[in-house]
């Protein structure tokens, strides 16, 4: 009875709304990363999933949650299909930034392939060294890379099982930047605003070009763009790496 | 009406875009049809072939709502618990120097970039003689 209401398709997309809604008021009203709605909403829901199988099964093993995981994304499939628009959809910040693109090209062109070079070599170094599997390495490439972008590149690495911990890591790299970021720029000195707009959007994507809105519009419309070359460059670095790896 | 005709726009530009990815992958070329959707839409954008007012509000609501369209690929982590309880510190360490690192090196590349440009325009255009 609980499972037919709690967890029908209906009332996942309603609770999915409701608490993203929430935090994104929460984030507005108090201005701090720390309420990020995506990943309150992934918490929370992941919480209520496990709850929903507690009751319905009786016990939580691994089989009874990938049916509720199963269920839950059927249920919600509409923003899953709508995932592609909304990448599309990024060329507006960058039509709309196409001045700041134009007058800026030489230091957005060198931040993000340094940034691009640094992100994905950090990773591959530290999975090296700490022996992680070589398919959650793979997926740990787009980590600084804005989601819509990200997981179309685990997709191109052939890790597509692995995309959740892609978007995980993702949303908490713009949230560890968001903390991080504003006392690294303290430390660094120079808050020159295509500085610290090229390292915000391109270490930390939509979560880190909030933070750049915050020092500056400039800073913020660097970092918007950035966000976007920094994911197409490491689109491209992946397909090359494919290309590679297939041969 | 609106809403409907901005959201078909967009959705006209994200099938050109899987339609020519499709095309891509017969050639073993991987490469994502909603970035060639972007790309395209980026470019009529610029010659004026697509208004910006014609995709304002539906573009605008995805790029401020962006992070609810991922939710469900997220929740996914649920069928991963085995991978995560095994490697959690080790992503832990990454999430945490990854960012630090290539934040780092990408404030300084950019600082050294417009510090190397700005003495180059200052080499260029000597100071201005005085006029007596």
């Amino acid at each position: 009875m609980i499972e037919a209401i709690f967890a029908s398709p209906l009332f996942y997309l309603f609770i999915t709304v409701g608490i993203y809604f929430l935090f994104a008021f929460l984030q507005k009203k108090f201005h701090t990363p720390i309420f990020n709605p995506l990943l309150w909403t992934i918490i929370i829901l992941c919480g209520y999933i496990l709850l929903i199988v507690f009751i319905d099964k009786g016990n939580i093993d691994q089989a009874n949650i990938n049916e509720a995981v199963d269920k839950y994304r059927s249920s919600v499939s509409i923003l899953d299909i709508l995932l592609a628009p909304v990448t599309v959809a990024l060329a507006l910040p960058l039509y709309a930034n196409r001045h700041v693109l134009k007058q800026n090209w030489l230091p957005i062109l060198v931040g993000s392939i340094v940034g691009v070079g640094t992100s994905i070599g950090s990773v591959v170094l530290l999975g090296h060294l700490l022996n992680l599997d070589g398919g959650i390495t793979f997926a740990l490439y787009p980590r600084g890379v804005t989601t819509a972008i990200a997981r179309e590149i685990t997709e191109i690495l052939g890790v597509g099982e692995h995309t959740s911990i892609t978007v995980a890591m993702v949303v908490l790299t713009g949230v560890v930047g968001a903390l991080l970021a504003p006392p690294l720029i303290k430390l660094f000195g120079s808050k020159e605003d295509t500085t610290i707009g090229m390292a915000l959007g391109s270490a930390s994507h939509a979560i880190g070009t909030s933070v750049a809105f915050g020092y500056s519009s400039k800073a913020g419309a660097i970092a918007s763009v950035s966000m976007v070359t920094n994911g197409f460059l490491t689109v491209i670095v992946a397909v090359i790496v494919r290309l590679i790896v297939a041969r | 009406m609106k809403i409907f005709k901005q959201l078909l726009i967009i959705l006209t530009f994200t099938i050109i875009g899987s339609l020519l990815s499709y095309l891509l992958s017969l050639i073993h070329f991987p490469f994502p049809g909603s970035l060639i959707g972007m790309i395209l839409l980026f470019i009529f954008l610029l010659i004026g072939l697509v208004k910006v007012d014609s995709i304002t509000e539906v573009g605008q609501f995805f790029i401020d709502n962006m992070g609810i369209f991922f939710v469900p690929a997220a929740i996914a982590i649920l069928k991963q618990i085995e991978i995560i309880s095994l490697h959690w510190w080790k992503l832990l360490i990454i999430l945490f120097a990854a960012f630090v690192i290539s934040f780092t090196a990408t404030y300084w590349a950019v600082r050294l970039t417009i510090f190397l440009q700005n003495r180059h325009k200052n080499e260029n255009e000597p100071a201005e003689v005085p006029h007596d």
